[in-house]
Parts: structure tokens; sequence; C-alpha cells
């Protein structure tokens, strides 16, 4: 069982976001960097597949800077076996999912794959785009938001229960096959020792798009970032009774909050 | 010559030893060489030698055990002969005393007895062993033997009357209770025998000085009339009996925990000595070299962990302090020394080859049972909350815990098997260096708006303030560093914080066994530290207090480092901060002593000074208290782990507390505060009990500057502070205090808001802060009254 | 290339109201607005969309349309935007939309944006507003090809009632079954079943002031009010006096959730709590305790007896929600 995972560097959940002074990105200093939560699903995903089918590889595909170096290592110290990392500040910087797709879709094709992985989305910009889009230019079919796989002995075929509005469908798909990975599909394991110590031997090919003979140009571009208005201060819902207070905060969630 | 030239005194050989050849004297010798050969064989079946050679080829690393020779022995000896430890059980200690001196008083009359008539007599013909000697002598050895006597009857009326439950019972501690009786009891009776047949005989020279004999004569009443004959016939039976029961006794001293008489003295001579933490450091560059990290196979430990497993007589005191098995958890301090003893010999049966050698069994090679998760449960392995109680109270200074953390840290780190909800504790610390994973650049928020010096921008300060994750996370111990601000503030310390610089300690993630990201986040402290040249640092957390103080230096962090109840202790004592007004509601109060202030740092008396100066409320004391004090089930990381086994530590603590008769409980450590505060809201204790740390009473009692007391957002009066779930339904009508002042307020501002931060920001909410500090003691009165009607 | 093309999502034999919002928004545009409904049944539909703006539904219907499969709806779809020519396409970003979209818009070759939550016109170039970091930034954005495709989330606009042509056109395409490499076995949407806490829109969440099991049902009626994609959840003092099956619990030491909504009754908000749901985009709090610590977190706060307002307010959501 071969599997490529793509993978992306973001920003801790916790951190801090600023604008950068230009107002198209954020600023990236004081920021700690970690693998995209949902990819740490799917690099876990991979590995289980590897542990249960007892051969094949691991490999990692990551766009990002230098630093994303460390996001890659994290995912090696978990136990996948060698990764590409493709450094081309052309393409990290434009943050466009169909870009990104495209020279990726130009690594995987090097490798070998029976499924590739990925979170079911970056948890920076929030697209979930790249699976679809690298599945159309690889040619193969795509589930996203998957919450469980099962891989046929001969790996022709897999069984993969997906999320879908208010439940989930469970489908048969030909494999080769990209999958994003939905929370739920497994626990990320924690890496041991030997493998933070292991992962720093690993082989990790460092790439640019024109390495990987790709150009093309970003298909969507940003105008504008802005922080959201500062967290309003909680509101005391008021009322005389306690029915009234209730109505006046389904009204509040209904009319503000937009949530009923 | 078998007797003294004057009468006073007694033939040593009588009636066993006659006239001519003295066959049963030979006999005796022949016996006693052959009785020292069947020790050694003892020591070599019952598998010293087996578990001394392991010993031998144990890899783990460990400090000098054998510098300063000389103190070692005095400690060693006035340990051994004072009893200072095992004493703090008066029972067992008592007993363990008497049986300890008793036998040693019979041993060294024996031996007196054997230079005289084996050495000095035959060779140089003079009996000393006469007159006022002998009769001290005998007095002596009687009164000891007497004593041993109801040492073991003390000792068996707990097996077997009321036997604590922590006191395991195997076949020998049976065996050698009813040995040494049967030993004791037939030197009597031969005493006594001897003594019908010759002393209490009218006319014979010692007929006066019997009563030099209490027991012997004594237990002669029971022979009173019995003809010589048989008196001698008798005597002769039971003398072999005692005879050959004694020198068994001395080879099942090789068999049994009785080999503890010589190995526990050892044992405590080779304590470590210095002020090292009872875990050790895992050296840095050990992750830079090493394959293997922590123990899963024996031989892994240090021969000193393993020379612990000699040491330990299976007393079981460490089983009667620890906090998880008193709450039904299956954690055993004694049985885990013991068990890595037991499958140390064990495995020796495979490392050691028939011709001696000793050699390590490759992991893929061994098939045996393994030493985690089947000689040592896991659930047993995370029991632990590293409270120090059992290393603290053992008597033959065993180090046990610190033997789990050597297998958490090859479970965590080797395996990454822990429970799952540390997982996330583990990456709130690799991420934003705090366990509940809030963002890191939020570490100084609960210092905005009030007056506090950061070190980034004095550039240099005496004290480095320290605040810890719970002082700058928790809404709960956020109080105590405010408080801290102000009392520091008012009494003109130079000091400053790290804000958003400092990081987590690393204390929890070093107890669960994460050695390694420990010393990523400890590195890092340093680093700044020492970037700001910092001496001295004072800390909320006896956590932090603890590994800054004692683990940092190993990684080359060496700093005067305080707890807070010290520096405070301090100011009062200095009358840089005046306790002037009364607390209302404190009532008697009771301390809890942190684990890691009290047995790991030996601070016990600054919290209690400072609560003595507060004008209010009466210091108790718990029954556990001191260096018994009982753990809140906290630490060593379980603070992050759900307690699914047995009942909970922290709610045995709330109930300790409520049986000291205290109203309040003070608390010095955040940990505490919150399992305390936790306990009194489980157990619905609200009505009865308020915890409280230390420093928001000094807060509250000190006489400070307008300025100085602004820092603290309301901080209700007696209202316990809030653990995870607030009372809310069940808010007494009785204490109205803060919450309905903030209400009323509400009721005239349509959409009110509520503060963000409990720290008091704006002008509006400083203004609602000092009103309530105003009305606090205007609406106390009601509630007193309450009271007064209950 | 000109004018709007909607992809209105049907599930369970019904439109789905981001269909409706999306359409609306649409109009607002004074544009062509088309759309396109493709389902088993779905031409019964388009009536309903007309009502909301759509001059023109493309219907694509057949049984074989039931469940939703990404490359025969990729392939429906292409063929009538092909036919359309849309210089815009809007979906709406739900689990099938999210899943569909960036299809289409590969197949397409053009870019799109994932979860707009607002949308305006610049010439001929639609200008998105969509959140990154999970809400923390929002940016606008800009296609640099046609046609230009958005997705936006659910609620983003209201629906408004403006007829348009209304005109249904049935749309034969071709299928070509050897590129669909997968089979939906089966779908499972039960109305009842709770989704897990971690994936639940909302949460409906009791604490120590639910004072026993008792409480719980009123919570699970106002999660059931809520609709498909709420649930329940618990404090750890609720899962420690055994009121609640630690499943439920949220926090340190139980999971780490971040819905939509957050609805925390009778809950103080201690710090271990705190660490499971502070993500949560909206929480309320009812509680007593004006001064419980989780009113420095919420969003909306109720000082009062939950076991009032808890009913009353599900009986308020039932209301709005029918």
């Amino acid at each position: 069982m071969n599997t490529v995972v793509c993978m992306k560097q973001v920003p801790d959940t916790e951190t801090l976001i600023k604008v950068n002074p230009e107002g198209t990105g954020i600023a990236t200093e004081g920021i700690k960097w970690v693998m995209g939560p949902y990819d740490e699903f799917a690099v876990e995903e991979a590995l289980q597949q590897k542990e249960k089918f007892k051969a094949g590889t691991v490999s990692i595909v990551s766009l990002g800077p230098d630093r994303a170096i460390e996001a890659i290592r994290t995912g090696l110290a978990m136990g996948a076996d060698s990764a590409v990392h493709i450094n081309d500040s052309a393409f990290y910087d434009k943050a466009d999912p169909y870009a990104t797709a495209a020279v990726l879709a130009a690594a995987v094709k090097n490798l070998e794959y029976d499924i590739v992985f990925l979170g079911k989305q970056a948890i920076d910009d929030d697209s979930g785009q790249v699976p679809a889009i690298l599945a159309e230019m690889l040619g193969i079919p795509v589930i996203t938001q998957v919450l469980k796989l099962e891989v046929e002995a001969d790996k022709s075929k897999a069984t993969v229960t997906r999320e879908v509005e208010g439940g989930h469908a469970i489908i048969d798909v030909t494999l080769p096959a990209v999958l994003s990975a939905q929370k739920g599909l497994n626990e990320p394991r924690y890496a041991s020792l030997p493998g933070i110590m292991k992962a720093k031997k690993k082989p990790v090919d460092v790439k640019t798009a024109a390495d990987l003979g790709v150009d093309v140009g970003a298909m969507t571009v940003i105008k504008e970032m802005t922080l959201p208005p500062a967290r309003q201060a909680g509101k005391i819902i008021e009322g005389e009774t306690p029915e009234e207070k209730a109505a006046n905060l389904a009204k509040a969630l209904h009319e503000e909050a937009k949530l009923i | 010559m078998h007797g003294p030239e004057s009468g006073i005194g007694r033939e040593v050989f009588w009636n066993i030893v006659g006239p001519g050849f003295p066959v049963a004297q030979v006999l005796l010798y022949i016996l006693v060489v052959i009785t020292i050969l069947l020790f050694f064989r003892g020591l070599a079946k019952g598998g010293f030698f087996t578990r001394l050679k392991m010993m031998s080829i144990a890899t783990g690393t460990d400090v000098e055990r054998l510098n300063n020779p000389l103190s070692r022995f005095w400690y060693a000896f006035a340990e051994v002969f004072g009893h200072r430890k095992i004493l703090r059980e008066p029972y067992q200690g008592v007993f363990h005393l008497f049986i300890f001196f008793g036998f040693l008083a019979l041993a060294i009359t024996t031996a007196i007895v054997f230079i005289q008539a084996d050495f000095i007599a035959p060779i140089w013909h003079v009996w000393f062993w006469q007159d006022g000697f002998y009769l001290g002598l005998s007095l002596f050895a009687d009164v000891f033997g007497l004593l041993a006597i109801i040492g073991i009857l003390m000792a068996l009326a707990r097996r077997y009357l009321f036997r604590p439950n922590w006191l395991d019972h195997k076949s020998e501690d049976a065996y050698i209770l009813w040995f040494i009786l049967a030993i004791l009891v037939t030197g009597f009776v031969i005493e006594g025998l001897r003594m019908q047949a010759t002393e209490l005989k009218a006319g014979d020279p010692m007929f006066t000085y019997v009563w030099y004999s209490p027991v012997g004569r004594i237990v002669a009443v029971l022979f009173a009339g019995m003809s010589d004959a048989t008196l001698h016939g008798i005597h002769k039976v039971i003398w072999w009996v005692h005879v050959l029961g004694a020198l068994c006794f001395i080879i099942y001293v090789a068999y049994s925990k009785l080999l503890h008489m010589f190995m526990t003295p050892l044992n405590i001579f080779l304590r470590p000595i210095t002020d090292q933490p009872p875990i050790k450091v895992m050296p840095p560059e050990m992750f830079e070299t090493a394959e293997t990290f922590g123990v899963h196979n024996v031989e892994e430990y240090s021969w000193k962990d393993l020379f612990d497993g000699e040491g330990c007589m299976r007393c079981g005191r460490c089983v009667s302090v620890c906090p998880a098995f008193n709450t039904d958890k299956p954690l055993m301090p004694r049985d885990v020394v013991r068990d890595i003893r037991d499958y140390m010999e064990n495995k020796a049966k495979i490392a050691i080859d028939a011709d001696g050698t000793t050699k390590i069994i490759p992991d893929e090679e061994y098939t045996g049972p393994p030493l985690i998760g089947d000689t040592i449960d896991k659930d047993t392995i995370w029991a632990c909350t590293t409270c120090m109680a059992c290393v603290d109270i053992c008597p033959a200074y065993v180090l046990q815990f610190p033997k789990l953390i050597e297998l958490r840290r090859y479970m965590v780190m080797m395996e990454s098997d822990f429970p799952a909800e540390v997982l996330d504790v583990f990456k709130g610390m690799e991420n934003n260096s705090n366990p509940w994973s809030i963002g890191a650049h939020t570490r100084a928020d609960w210092a905005k708006g009030i007056d506090v010096p950061l070190m980034s921008e004095k550039g240099e300060a005496e004290y480095l303030f320290y605040v810890g994750c719970a002082g700058a996370f928790d809404d709960l111990n956020k109080k105590v560093a405010t408080s801290l601000v102000a009392l520091f503030n008012a009494a003109g310390l130079d000091y400053a914080i790290l804000g958003t610089e400092e990081g987590c300690c690393g204390d929890s993630a070093k107890k669960i066994g994460n050695e390694y990201l420990y010393q990523t986040l400890a590195m890092t402290n340093i680093e700044i530290f020492n970037g700001y040249n910092v001496k001295k640092i004072i800390t909320i957390c006896p956590h932090g207090f603890n590994t800054l103080k004692k683990d940092y230096k190993e990684l080359g962090g060496d700093y005067e480092v305080y707890h807070y109840t010290e520096i405070l202790d301090n100011l009062i004592k200095q009358g840089k901060i005046t306790l002037t007004k009364p607390i209302e509601g404190l009532g008697t109060i009771t301390l809890h002593d942190s684990c890691y202030l009290g047995r790991y740092n030996n601070v016990y008396e600054q919290p209690r000074n400072i609560i003595n100066s507060l004008k209010s409320g009466n210091l108790v004391e718990m029954e556990d208290h001191h260096e018994k004090s009982f753990c809140c089930g906290a630490g060593g990381g379980r603070m992050w782990m759900e307690e699914t086994l047995g009942s909970r530590i922290n709610q045995k603590r709330t109930r300790e507390v409520m049986d000291s008769g205290a109203k309040t409980v003070c608390t010095a450590c955040p940990f505490c505060y919150t399992m305390l505060s936790d306990g009194i809201k489980e157990l619905e204790l609200d009505e009865q009990l308020q915890a409280f740390d230390i420093a928001e009473l000094v807060f509250k009692a000190a006489n400070l500057d307008e300025k100085a007391a602004e820092v603290i957002d309301a901080q209700p009066a007696v209202t316990p502070l809030e653990p995870e779930d607030a009372p809310a339904e069940e808010a007494a009508p009785s204490e109205p205090s803060v919450s309905e002042t903030v209400e009323e307020e509400g009721k005239d501002a349509p959409a009110e808001e509520f503060a963000e931060a409990p720290v008091a920001g704006s002008g509006a909410e400083e203004a609602a802060a000092e009103s309530v500090e105003e009305d606090v003691p205007a609406e106390e009165a009601p509630a007193e009254e309450e009271e007064k009607k209950e | 290339m000109a004018g709007i093309l909607i992809y209105a999502e049907v599930q369970k034999g019904e439109l789905k109201k981001g269909a409706f919002e999306i359409t609306s928004k649409a109009k607002e545009f004074g544009q062509e607005v088309s759309a396109c409904i493709i389902g088993s049944g779905a031409e019964a539909l388009a009536p309903e969309l007309a009502k909301y703006g759509a001059d023109k539904i493309y219907v694509v219907d057949g049984p074989e349309y039931e469940n939703y499969v990404t490359e025969a709806f990729v392939q429906a779809f292409v063929q009538v935007a092909q036919q359309v020519q849309p210089a815009i396409i809007l979906t709406s970003s739900t689990a099938q939309g999210k899943d569909f979209t960036p299809a289409i818009a590969a197949r397409l070759q053009v870019g799109c944006f994932s979860d707009c939550v607002d949308l305006s016109l610049n010439g001929d170039k639609i200008v998105v507003k969509r959140p990154m970091y999970a809400g923390k930034a929002y940016v606008l954005a800009e296609a640099t090809a046609t046609p230009q495709i958005a997705s936006i989330r659910p609620n983003s606009f209201p629906i408004n009632e403006n007829a348009g042509a209304g005109a249904v056109e049935k749309v034969a395409v071709s299928i070509d079954a050897a590129k669909i490499k997968t089979v939906v076995k089966s779908v499972e949407i039960a109305e009842s079943d709770e989704p897990d806490q971690t994936e639940a829109e909302i949460i409906v969440s009791g604490g120590r002031g639910m004072k026993g099991p008792d409480g719980f049902p009123m919570i699970e009626a106002l999660a059931k009010a809520l609709g498909p994609g709420s649930t329940t959840g618990a404090s750890r003092a609720a899962v420690d006096a055994g009121w609640r099956d630690h499943a439920y619990q949220v926090g340190q030491t139980g999971k780490t959730v971040s819905p939509n909504l957050y609805i925390a009754c009778g809950i103080s908000g201690a710090i271990q709590h705190l660490a499971g749901m502070g993500t949560s985009k909206v929480i309320v709090a009812i509680n007593k305790d004006a001064e419980a610590p989780i009113f420095s977190k919420a969003d909306y706060g109720v000082v009062d007896d939950l076991f009032k307002v808890v009913p009353a307010l599900t009986e308020e959501v039932k209301k709005i929600r029918s």
C-alpha cells in the first residue's frame, strides 16, 4: 500500500493573527507553525494503512517555505518514509488552491501511490479545494471529508465513509483515488522520540515548480485582508421573566448571529 | 572451666557439657560452622547473589554512592540506632524498636558469654562473667529479651488482630514472628528450668540474687515441684531446641526479608546525599546519542534502583501513605519495588548462563513477560501523583515512585503510550507553552491594565516573578497572581515579570515522562532567564518552584528560587506588609500542605506564619499535615488525566479538611487550590467550607493604599472561588456580596456589558471594583446573622 | 459569457434553503439568473426556485441522480454550464457544495472561492468576502478567470421572494460512465442521530447547574429543536457526577469542539472547560450566577434559572424554525 500525503504547515490554531502592512496576508513573525490538524489525520491514516498491509511507503508532499521542513519532519517523525518539499515562493506566496494543486499534482505524479491523502482543508486559508482539484489533475476520483476507510486486500477498491449533510454516505471507490480526511477518521499519534531522531535522517527532496515543470498562474487574487472587528463584549439578554429572556435570546441568535 | 570462680554467676554449659570430653560443645562448634556455610548457601539459594549479578549489568546511570563515607556511615548509624524514620509510625516503630534492641542486647550477651566461655576461659583461664557484671548482664538480657517478646506480641497482634489493608501477609511474615518468639520463649524456659534446678534451691550462692533474672525467675514457677531429673531432662531437650532454632534462624535470614537487617542499613549508607531531585535527570546529550529512553527492560534501571529492592522489607509504610492506594487505585509503591526485584530474579534465569556470565537479553530474543503492562500494570504506572509520601516515609531510603517515572519515560518517549487526554497537554506545551493550548500571546493578558513591571521594559530586577501557567491563564489562579502583584508593589519589591516571554516550566511534562519536552521547555526558559541575568526568582506554583530550583540546575539554570510564601513571610516579618484588616467569615482555618512545597522542599512553616499573622481566623491542623500531608491528586501530571479508577483523591482530602473542623482551607499551590475547590463543589460542601490561596487572604488583610488595591477586580469576600462549575443554581442567598451589586447596576443599564478579562481594565470596572470593596463589610452583616440563626 | 448560474442542491427530494439564499442574492445583481437542479424528481422542484428569482431553470432529472455522486454531478453540471456560458457560478457551501464546487472549477480549469460570507459586483468581477484562519481574518478576493465560481456559506443572505421568469428546461446530459469510479452504497441521514460533538454545528451543554441527570432531557429537547447538526454536551462536573456519559464530555480531558453555536447551561466555565470549547463561534451562557467566568467568554448571557429559560428557548426556537 503506497500512499502520498499532501500536507501543509499552518499557524497553530491559537496563534494571534495580524495583517501584514500591505494588507494582503498575515504578518508571519511570532507565529507558531504546526502541521495542519486535518493533515495529521491524513498522515495517521496513511500510516495505519501501511501498517495494516505491512508493506508500502508513505511519502509526504508539501508546498511551503524553508520553515515548512519542520512540519515535514513532524510527518516523518510520525512514521512517513520520505518527503518532497516544494520550496517555491512564487507558489506558496500565492496561496491559490488551483496553482497549489497543480504543483502538488506534478510532484505526486512522480511518486508511487494507491491513495493520495490530504486533510479536508488547510486551516489557514480554509479553502478545502485542493483535494478535488488535485484529483481532477491526476485524473482519479476524489472523496472528501472521509470518516472511515477500508481498503480491499488487492488494493483495487476501497470502501469509504464520508460526511454528508446531516449524516454519512458509504461509497465504494476504485483506486487510486484522492481522499481528504475529516476529523473523526482516527486519532493521530504522538511522534516518539526515536521517530523524531530517525526523521532527521529521512530523505527530503527539495524542488521548485520549475523542477517539476509547472507554470500555472493564480486563479484568485486576495485584494485585501482585514481582521474582524474585535469581539464584542458579551451581551446580557434582558427581560422581565425567564420566558422573555428566552424569547430575546432566540431573536438575537436568529437575527444577529444568524445561527437559527 | 565452665563456671565462675565465685558463686555469683553461672556455669555456661550447665547440664549440657558434663565432665570429660565436651561432646556437646564440639558439636555446637560444628553446627555453627555448618550454619555459617548454610547462611551463604542461603544467600545463593535465596537469589541474593543472582540479584547482585543482575545489578552488575544494570545500564542506568547513577550518581556517586560512596563519597563522604564517614558522613554516610554516621547518618546510617544514627538512622538505624535512632529509629528516626521508623518511629514516625509509633506503633510499628515501637515494636520494631523493642525487637531490634531486644535482639541486639541478646546478641551482645551471647557474644560476651561466647568470648568468656570459648576464648578467655580456655586460653587465659580467667572468668570475668561473674559477680556484679554477671548480675547486671543477666538483668539486661532478661529485660531486653522481655521487650523483644513484647515487641513480637505487638507485631503478631497487628498481623492477626488488626492488620491494616496496606500490610501484605506472606508466609515468611508469620514464620519469622513465630520463629523468633519461639527462640525467645525457649530461652526463657531453659533459664527458668536451670534456675528451678539450681539457683532457687535454698543455700545456692545465687539464691538471693534470683531476681536479677526476673523473667527466668517467674518462668521457674511453672516448674516448681518437678524433680531434678525431670528438670534436667526437659532442660537438655529444650536447650537443644533453642540452640538449633537460633542457628536455623541465622540461616533463614539469608532466605527471607530478615536480610534487611544488613541491607537496609547498607541502603541508607548508599542514599543520595546531595540535594538532588529523586527523579534522575536525563543528560541532554542523551537525546543525541541514546537509542532508548526510560526503562522497559529491568536492566535499564541503575544498579542502585535495583538495589532498593534489597533495602525494602515490605513494611508497607509507603503503601499506607500513598494517595493512589488510599483511593482504591492499583498502586502500592512497595509492590512496585518488590515486583521489580522478583522480576529481575526471574529474568536472571535466562540472563545468567550456566558458567555464570551475565548478559543483557536483546528485546527481540526475550520472550518472558514484559515489565511494563504485565509485571507492573499500566494503570499502576499512571496512578502515581509523585507526591513523594512514599519516599519521604520510607525507613529504608528506597526511592519507590521514581521507578514508575522511568517506566513512564519509556512509554511516552519510545512508544507514545499515554492516556489519550495527555496528547493535548503535550501539544499545548509544545505549541503554546501551556497545558491548556491557550494562545501563547495571551500569557500576559492577566496583567493588562494593572501596574506590573515587565522585564523587557525594566531590563533588570532583583526578583523575577515567574507567574507560571496557572497564574497567567486560569481564572481561579489569576487572582493569586494579581494579589501578589498588589502586595509586591505595596512592599516596594524590586521585581518584574516576563510577560509573553515566559514559558511553561515543564514540571507536568517531566513527571508524565516526557523528559524531551520538559528539557525543551526548560532550556527555552533558562535562555530567557539568563538573558535577563536573573539571579532570584519568585514562583506562585510549588511545581514551578521545585522545577526551577532543583531541576533547572541540572540543565545549567542556577537560581535562587523562592516560593511566594517565603517572600510574603519575610515581608510581613520586616513590616513591609502590615496585616491589619480583619477578614470576615474565615472561621477556623486549616492549611493544606502542598507536596511540592512541603515534602519536596521543606517549606512548612512560612505558610503557617502567614496565616498566624492574619488578624482573623485561627489555624488548626488536619490529621495529615506537614510531612504526612495527603496529596490533592494533581501532581505527576495527574492534573491532566481522568481519574477513572477508585475514588477521587481530591474528595478524600476535602473530607479530611471537613474533619478538621475548619471553615476555610488555605492552599499555596494552584493545583491544590483547583483540586480542593473542585472537591468542595463535588461534595456540595459550599455552605460549610471555602478554599482560598494564602496570597488572596494576605491581599484582603493587608493595609494597602487604594491604588495598590485596585489591581484586583472585585474579589468576592467569602464566596469560595469557582472550580469547573459554579454552584450557580445553588447560589447562597446569605452571601450577596458581589453578584448582586453587579446585577443591580446591570438593571440600570440596558444591554449590560460584562468584563472580558477578570482584571479591571476600564475606568468603569475599576469603579465597580472599588464600590464592591466598600460594600463588602456592610454586606457581610446579614450573612453573619444568617449563620447565627442556623 | 454572461449571467449567473446557480447550482441548487437537492436533499431528500427538497431544495436546500441555501439555494433560495443564493438565488435571492443573485437576483440583486440585475443579471440573468439561471439555476441548475440535479436530482431525481428535480423537475418538480423548479417552480419553487422561480419564486426567488430564477429566470431559467435547467433540470437534470433521473433516478440515477438520487444520490450525490461527485463525478456524475460534475459531468452533468459542466455540460449545463457549457450550454449556459455564465460569467458567474454560485453554489452553497454545504457538505455537498464543498465537495462539488472545487471539482467543477477544476473541470472548467478555473479557480473558485469557498465558504464566502458576502458577495458584491465590481464591474463584471465578483468580489467575495470570505473568512480565513477560522474566522480570525477576512479577505476580499477576486478571480482572474471566467467563469468566476464561489460557494456561499448558508445563512449568509436573506431569502427574498422576487419572482423570476422561471422557464424550465430539461437538459439531457451524456454521462461518461467509465469515468465514474465511485458507487454510493448507502446514505444514512438520521434526524434523531446526533452528530458527534466534534462535528456538530450546535452544541447544547449542561454542567453542575443541571443539578442531576433529570435535567438533561431538557437540553436534549433544545438540541433537537435546533435541528440536525445539533447535539448535547456536558461539563466534567456533570460527567463526574455520573449524570452523563463521558462520551459527552467537553473540555480539557474530554472533547475539543468548535461549533458555530455553543449553549452552556449551568456551566461556570472553568479553564478546563474553556480549553475545550473556547473556539466556538458564538457562545451562549445560561447561568443563575452572574459572576460565573463563562460570562466573560460568552457572546450572549442569560442570568436566570436555566430550568425556566431552556424550555422557553426550546419553544422559541421551534417557532422560528417552523
